[in-house]
């Protein structure tokens, strides 16, 4: 059976709506990771998707619709697409020669659904005969059109009094989980909870959506607003004002479409937008959810029933303690309304628990592995993952050694064989075909270290498992007895390494969030914005590296101002007009009000254009230099990674740059889509939707830029950054060793000549 | 050479300080980089060593310090290769694939030091100027012996070395000749095989008639004890020059050999040796059969003598070869004469006498004529017993660590002797291509950037230092053929001496031989076996190629290996078809202006091409005319120092070209004397001809000569295999009717 486990992995593109009851409709393909046609081939084939359905989720109706063909050499009687829920047969069709284009809807019934990932499988039996059917014959297959097929779901929300550990059914990737959130400090509060906790709470919330990115928004409120003007000749008196404090009155009509937002804040700044019984329970660092009525008058909802969090203290340090407790902490052991966090290890450093750390040696148990076991004939896909430091940084001759305990079972037939591959790179294979099976204990493969990279690393063992053949017309052997084990002794060790990334490099931040998520650096990374307008649009990046790093960043900032000095690894989100041209002194493109653009780049639009048009009348453009100009980037945004010009510290500054705040955060929002982000490469980058980049490329020369930690690596990194230096210094040893050999040559020379 | 403690200390410093620079440089080229960077850095520094090796080819005041730069780079980009391959390359996980990969380390930590030290030997080769006896008074010259060993050699060489060594310009008074001969000793002429007892017999009487001809004494003694060293030891005994020379059986000595060896004795009490080179006056099997260019290439032991004997004379370390010598009694005397523990004598007695302080001389001007091997078996005889001598002197008297020696004389030997180890590495060499690419061991372990920014560069620097030191005396490649040629039946001699130091004996090298008809060598079955294997290889190496995308790069690499290995290995076939060689002297080149007069007085004025001393070629500037078939040839000889009227038998005129081919008629002992010295006494020949030969190629010329001369020997081996198996079937077809 196929099962294909990171399905889900598209599931961000879906546009669930949280409402208290939401129908949606989702295409197939976006659960599988392949191309949108599922074929299924052979006398028994089947494939799964994993459908995730978020907590606190009750299905009320759900149904699909299958679009798919089947081959013409199937036989009515005896070829079936079984449609399978969580393991339940739901839909049993025909596959007819005749009416080889299959339409059907199949309805899932509710009960089968749970939270967490749910699984929809197609099996197919086919036959072309009644009898002596060759398993692998060619005409044996169908196609299920995912892309055309669909799930319709109409969910409800059954959270009546959210508690803490509801938070993850909140915010999760699946069905029904939140994609957008509204991050909300109080006008008057310290700059602490502007600067230091709101990207917190943000990565936090973000941490528990996964891999789905999530939109974050934010509002400053003012306790001072007055209260809206109430519809008709109806005036304000103490009970409705009584009911309008209690609600979440400061979002207005932006809570709207929004489940859960988030309020952050020390308590006295909170003061006028918490009731007393909140209030009284914030004694120290505090994080409480509770649910907010709605204010009707009349038929009109003034402002939305909401549920919010609340992320507080008694002064900032304390609402920073709360907000990165929020991104540590377990949820489900969490079941109150709220918790106060007495104490908290000082200094924490989330990242090394979840890295492996080079030189080590991990057992796949401790690496959370169980043991490994395939069955039946098929093929299989078992992943290892390696989460390393983004700056894993090792000579060339390092390996990785992989010390396996595996065996295979007896009876494996011909083709049957086990491939080990390392971030998709087959590295070692082995065939399975010792007839009574084989055992292997301390099995040693040594990969080179060049297959690895910094943040997640894949080791992959592919196995196919073939049953044996008898040679005889119409005598099948079932693969039932097929059987391969690995064990979670089975281990891997990892080479010793320095911490040196070379930069600027996109590919590495969309993968690792490197250079802002490293945790050996103790140095603050600042987030800078030229408009407070865009503090929406940072969070959500923020959000999203936290998201990347798998893990909270405390070390980030979020200034809504543009000092001269920065940290030396910062972001930088701004417009063109406020964007210092002296960011672009030592890059060959600008941003900034007066744009350059060096001619690689417009050789790549011009070459491009020649390729999608075959243009063969122009050669492909090969110009060098540079052009500077007036214009505008309209709606199109541009990323740009380059060494930081504004830093006492050698580092890297990553800059946004759209026309307007509202424009930058549309396509920051564009941006962390898995489509787009995982795209990023070089040190440019431009785009104007989720659905494509428009550029990509390498503007700058890289250097290496981090901690050897040893001299050897430190010299080599020195030596590749400064190779001139390396060449004059040969050089000059090379002359100099000359020079007194050939005085030393001549002196004995000398000596002998005299004797003639 | 060096006496005093300056000059010493000056070069103690000069080696240490060479040393250190390598070191350090090789330190500082191994520093990692990115392999981007370190490709850069090292073709940068090969493309260096390419200039500063034409700037050095170049005559003029830098060109030394342009020499010492190429070489300080091309070494340290050896050390750093191997340097990275010790610390970085040899991991694997199997003992079989560890075993291959550190023997095939080990070779090429030979290879490494053996390039160093060569390297090092070589790195100011001495150019002496000619001194003479000019000035030198008559009466205070010492009295020279002339000693020429022989076993069984045949009469007619003799006498030719004999005459030869007669007419040397040196005062009659003080210059006696010796036969020494081993051949009709008391015990040959004793032994129980009456027939060969009667043979030895009749030789030794031979040669006393011989000798009382031409004017020598004949020695003999009673027991053929320590072969050559016992031989001329025995002579000691009964001869009292205070020069002694040696000379090979079939040597021929110009008449200005002592002239230009003695003045230098003569100057440094403390010389032992004065040593030339030994000029071969026909091809080795190599040359004759696969290259066909005696007369257009650098011999074999061009390199040795005109390359590596000034090497070592630079640095007081020239040894004797046995034969073109010039010794001294006194010195000689205090270590009993030849040494005799290995079989190479010669270069055991001057290990002993450098051992005592005494100093050598290497005179580079060929006096001496000899004769190589002719046949392939006879060559192999010869080399392995060098390889088998040398060996022993490294294991019996440890010159790296030889009181007495200087570091840059241990250097020197070490350098001689080490060189003979190359059957291990080169063995190896040929296997190991095969241990990856057939049963899939681990040799060697790297990645394709880590070859191209490491191996490759120390291969090709390996490359330019040889074409740099010896590229006028050694083409490239052909040190690999050589080499490839003997190391198996070279590896079985020196596995011996391994087991037991003292086991060989002395085996006396065949020579003037004459092959009647084209034959394939009986060695050849090794090399059918060592091409089928490598052929495998490749077989297997082309379908681990396309199957086996995980390691292509590193199997690309030792495929190209392996393909070197089978084009050397098929170039080997050429050598081993024995070409017909029936000229009993080899005729070489000449360009002396001779006068043809027939007994009638009409006379034709021309240019030798070619003579030898059976006859000569002349190109007559005249054409179309009537020559009789016999004429006296008319030319000056400088060796006799006089006008020379040699008899001569027409054999072959062009008329169109002007083309003359005759031979010699021996009327008189006279004539054969004036033969001799007209055809091998004038030691200008030599030289000019050595000169000529000696000329610089390209690398990829090399390759293309080795490439275009080797694949025609496949057709010929299948061919004349294919001729014997049909003979053979024929006769057995035949003997059963």
């Amino acid at each position: 059976m196929k099962v294909i486990l990171t399905g889900a992995l598209l599931a961000v593109w879906m546009s669930f709506a949280a409402a208290a009851e939401q129908t949606i409709s989702e295409r197939l393909s976006s659960f599988y990771p392949g191309d949108s046609t599922l074929r299924l081939q052979g006398q028994q084939a089947a494939a799964t998707l994993s459908i995730p359905l978020a907590a606190g989720q009750s299905v009320t109706t759900s149904s699909i619709k299958i679009k798919a063909v089947s081959s013409r050499a199937l036989i009515k009687p005896r070829s079936i697409l079984n449609v399978r829920f969580n393991n339940a047969t739901i839909g049993q069709i025909n596959m007819d020669p005749e009416r080889p284009n299959i339409s059907a809807d199949v309805a899932i019934p509710t009960e089968l659904w749970r939270s967490g990932f749910n699984a929809l499988t197609f099996a197919v039996s086919q036959h072309y005969g009644n009898q002596c059917v060759d398993a692998s014959a060619p005409e044996l297959w169908s196609e299920i059109n995912l892309y055309a097929s669909s799930l319709s779901i109409t969910t409800e929300n059954t959270v009546e009094q959210p508690l803490l550990r509801d938070l993850s059914g909140f915010f999760s990737p699946g069905i029904g989980g939140q994609e957008s959130v509204t991050l909300v400090t109080a006008a008057g509060d310290t700059q602490a909870s502007y600067t230091q906790s709101v990207p917190l709470v943000a990565q936090a919330l973000a941490l528990r959506n996964q891999y789905k990115p999530l939109k974050v928004s934010y509002q400053r409120v003012d306790a001072t607003s007055p209260a809206p003007e109430l519809p008709g000749d109806r005036q304000w008196d103490e009970a409705l004002s009584q009911n309008y404090y209690q609600s979440s009155w400061y979002l207005g009509n932006r809570g709207a479409g929004e489940r859960l937002h988030v309020l952050i804040g020390t308590k006295a700044a909170l003061k006028p937008f918490l009731g007393n019984e909140i209030q009284q329970r914030i004694t120290g660092a505090f994080v409480g959810i509770e649910k907010t009525p709605a204010l009707k008058v009349g038929s009109q909802t003034l402002v939305a029933a909401s549920t919010r969090l609340v992320v507080s203290g008694q002064n900032a340090q304390q609402v920073q303690q709360a907000a990165l407790t929020l991104g540590l902490m377990d949820d489900t052991l969490n079941p109150d309304e709220d918790t106060t966090i007495l104490r908290q290890t000082t200094d924490i450093s989330p990242l090394p628990t979840n890295i492996l750390q080079p030189g080590f040696t991990y057992t796949f148990a401790r690496l959370g592995q169980a043991d490994i076991t395939m069955r039946g004939e098929n093929s299989f896909s078992e992943h290892i993952k390696l989460l390393l430091p983004a700056d894993f940084y090792v000579p060339e001759n390092a390996g990785l050694d992989l010390t396996l305990d595996f065996g295979y079972g007896a009876a494996f037939g011909p083709g049957s064989m086990m491939n080990i591959l390392v971030n998709d790179e087959l590295v070692h294979g082995l065939t399975l075909d010792t007839p009574n099976g084989e055992f292997f204990q301390d099995y040693q493969v040594t990969v080179p270290a060049r297959h690895l990279h910094g943040g997640m690393n894949d080791i992959a063992f592919v196995v196919t498992q073939r049953a044996p053949v008898t040679g005889q017309a119409c005598d099948n052997i079932s693969g039932s007895h097929l059987i391969f084990q690995i064990s979670n002794s089975s281990s891997v060790t990892l080479p010793a390494a320095g911490q040196v990334a070379t930069q600027p490099s996109l590919k590495l931040f969309k993968d690792t969030a490197y250079p802002f998520a490293r945790y050996n650096d103790p140095n603050q990374v600042g987030v800078y914005l030229t408009d407070q307008a865009m503090t929406g649009a940072a969070l959500t990046l923020i959000a999203k590296l936290a998201q990347t790093a798998g893990t909270p960043l405390p070390d980030i900032e979020l200034f809504a101002e543009f000092p001269k000095t920065l940290t030396s690894n910062a972001i930088v989100l701004a417009t063109p007009d406020t964007l210092p041209d002296s960011f672009s002194s030592t890059y060959n493109a600008s941003v900034a009000a007066t744009k350059r653009w060096p001619y690689r780049l417009q050789n790549e639009l011009h070459n491009r254009i020649r390729e999608v048009t075959k243009d063969t009348d122009h050669s492909p453009l090969r110009i060098q230099g540079m052009t500077e100009q007036q214009s505008g980037l309209n709606d199109m945004a541009v990323l740009v990674a380059q060494k930081n010009p504004a830093a006492d510290d050698p580092g890297s500054v990553y800059i946004i740059a759209a026309e307007t705040p509202a424009v930058l955060t549309q396509r920051v929002d564009d941006l962390v889509s898995l489509s787009l982000w995982g795209q990023l490469a070089g040190d440019f980058f431009s785009w104007r939707s989720a659905d494509r980049p428009l550029l990509a490329m390498q503007v700058a020369e890289q250097f290496e830029v981090g901690e050897p930690g040893s001299d050897w690596l430190a010299l080599r990194m020195w030596m590749s950054n400064n190779p001139w230096y390396w060449l004059i210094g040969v050089a000059l040893i090379i002359i100099f060793s000359t020079l007194i050999a050939a005085v030393l040559l001549r002196r004995r020379n000398q000596t002998i000549t005299e004797q003639w | 050479m060096v006496r005093s403690h300056k000059g010493k200390q000056a070069f103690l410093s000069f080696n240490v300080f060479f040393l250190f620079c390598l070191i350090v440089l090789s330190i500082a080229l191994l520093i990692p980089m990115d392999s981007t960077g370190q490709i850069v850095a090292s073709y940068s520094l090969i493309l260096l060593i390419h200039f500063c090796a034409i700037e050095s080819s170049h005559y003029h005041k830098y060109r030394h310090y342009f020499r010492l730069f190429a070489l300080l780079v091309g070494l340290s980009l050896t050390l750093r290769y191997l340097m990275w391959r010790g610390l970085y390359s040899l991991e694997t996980t199997d003992i079989l694939s560890m075993i291959g990969m550190w023997l095939l380390f080990l070779a090429e930590i030979y290879a490494g030091i053996t390039h160093l030290i060569s390297c090092l030997v070589n790195i100011h080769p001495l150019a002496r100027p000619d001194k003479t006896l000019d000035q030198t008074d008559p009466q205070t010259l010492p009295s020279v012996d002339i000693l020429v060993p022989t076993y069984n050699e045949s009469e007619d060489i003799i006498e030719v070395t004999l005459r030869a060594a007669k007419q040397m310009h040196y005062p009659a008074d003080k210059l006696r000749v010796y036969l020494l001969d081993d051949g009709g000793t008391l015990q040959k002429r004793s032994q129980q095989n009456e027939m060969a007892a009667q043979e030895a017999t009749q030789r030794a009487e031979k040669l006393k008639l011989l000798c009382e001809r031409v004017g020598a004494n004949y020695l003999s003694r009673d027991k053929n004890e320590r072969a050559k060293a016992g031989n001329v030891n025995h002579a000691l005994h009964f001869t009292s020059g205070e020069l002694i020379v040696i000379l090979d059986a079939d040597h021929v000595p110009t008449a200005d050999f002592l002239n230009y060896t003695v003045p230098w004795m003569l100057s440094n009490p403390k010389t032992f040796l004065v040593q030339t080179p030994h000029f071969m006056a026909n091809p080795d099997p190599v040359e004759r059969n696969y290259f066909s260019a005696f007369t257009r290439m650098p011999s074999e032991n061009d390199m040795f003598y005109g390359t590596i004997q000034r090497g070592l004379d630079f640095w007081n370390a020239s040894f004797f070869c046995g034969s073109a010598a010039v010794l001294r009694r006194a010195h000689l005397n205090e270590v009993e004469g030849l040494s005799g523990q290995s079989v190479t004598e010669d270069a055991e007695t001057a290990f002993d006498l450098h051992a005592r302080g005494y100093e050598s001389v290497y005179v580079n001007r060929p006096m001496v004529s000899g004769l190589a091997p002719e046949t392939l078996d006879a060559f192999i005889q010869q080399r392995m017993r060098w390889a088998q001598g040398m060996t022993q002197i490294l294991l019996l008297k440890k010159p790296h660590n030889a009181t007495g020696l200087s570091w840059f004389q241990r250097f020197g030997y070490l350098s001689s002797i080490l060189f003979w180890l190359f059957p291990f590495a080169r063995i190896i060499f040929l296997f190991m291509p095969l241990a990856y690419l057939v049963f899939g061991l681990q040799i060697y372990r790297a990645s394709l950037m880590e070859i191209l920014a490491y191996t490759i560069p120390h291969v090709i620097a390996t490359y330019q230092l040889s074409t740099l030191l010896f590229g006028r005396t050694r083409w490239p490649l052909v040190s690999e053929l050589y080499e490839i040629l003997q190391c198996i039946f070279t590896f079985r001699a020196l596995t011996k001496v391994f087991r037991n130091r003292k086991a060989p004996s002395f085996v006396v090298t065949p020579k003037g031989a004459s092959l009647q008809d084209n034959f394939i060598s009986p060695l050849s079955s090794v090399f059918y076996a060592l091409i089928a294997l490598t052929l495998a290889g490749t077989v297997a190496g082309l379908d681990k190629l396309i199957n086996e995308s995980l390691t292509r790069e590193l199997t690309v690499v030792v495929l190209l290996w392996n393909v070197f290995n089978l084009i050397l290995l098929i170039s080997v076939l050429g050598v081993l078809v024995e070409r017909r060689q029936v000229r009993a002297q080899s005729r070489l080149p000449a360009s002396d202006e001779v006068t043809l007069q027939s007994e009638d007085g009409r006379a034709w004025v021309g240019h030798i091409q070619d003579m030898s001393l059976g006859g000569a070629r002349v190109r007559l500037q005249a054409k179309w005319q009537q020559l009789p078939e016999f004429v006296s040839l008319i030319s000056w000889s400088e060796s006799a120092r006089a006008n020379v009227i040699l008899p001569c038998q027409l054999l072959f005129y062009d008329r169109e070209t002007g083309i003359v081919r005759f031979q010699f008629i021996r009327e008189s002992d006279k004539i054969w004397d004036s033969i001799i010295a007209y055809t091998m006494g004038d030691s200008r020949r030599w030289q000019s001809f050595q000169r000529r030969r000696m000329r610089p190629i390209s690398y990829w010329f090399g390759f293309r000569h080795v490439l275009k001369v080797s694949f025609r020997p496949v057709i010929q081996h299948s061919w004349m295999q294919l001729r014997r198996l049909w003979t053979q079937n024929k006769e057995v077809q035949g003997s059963n009717k």
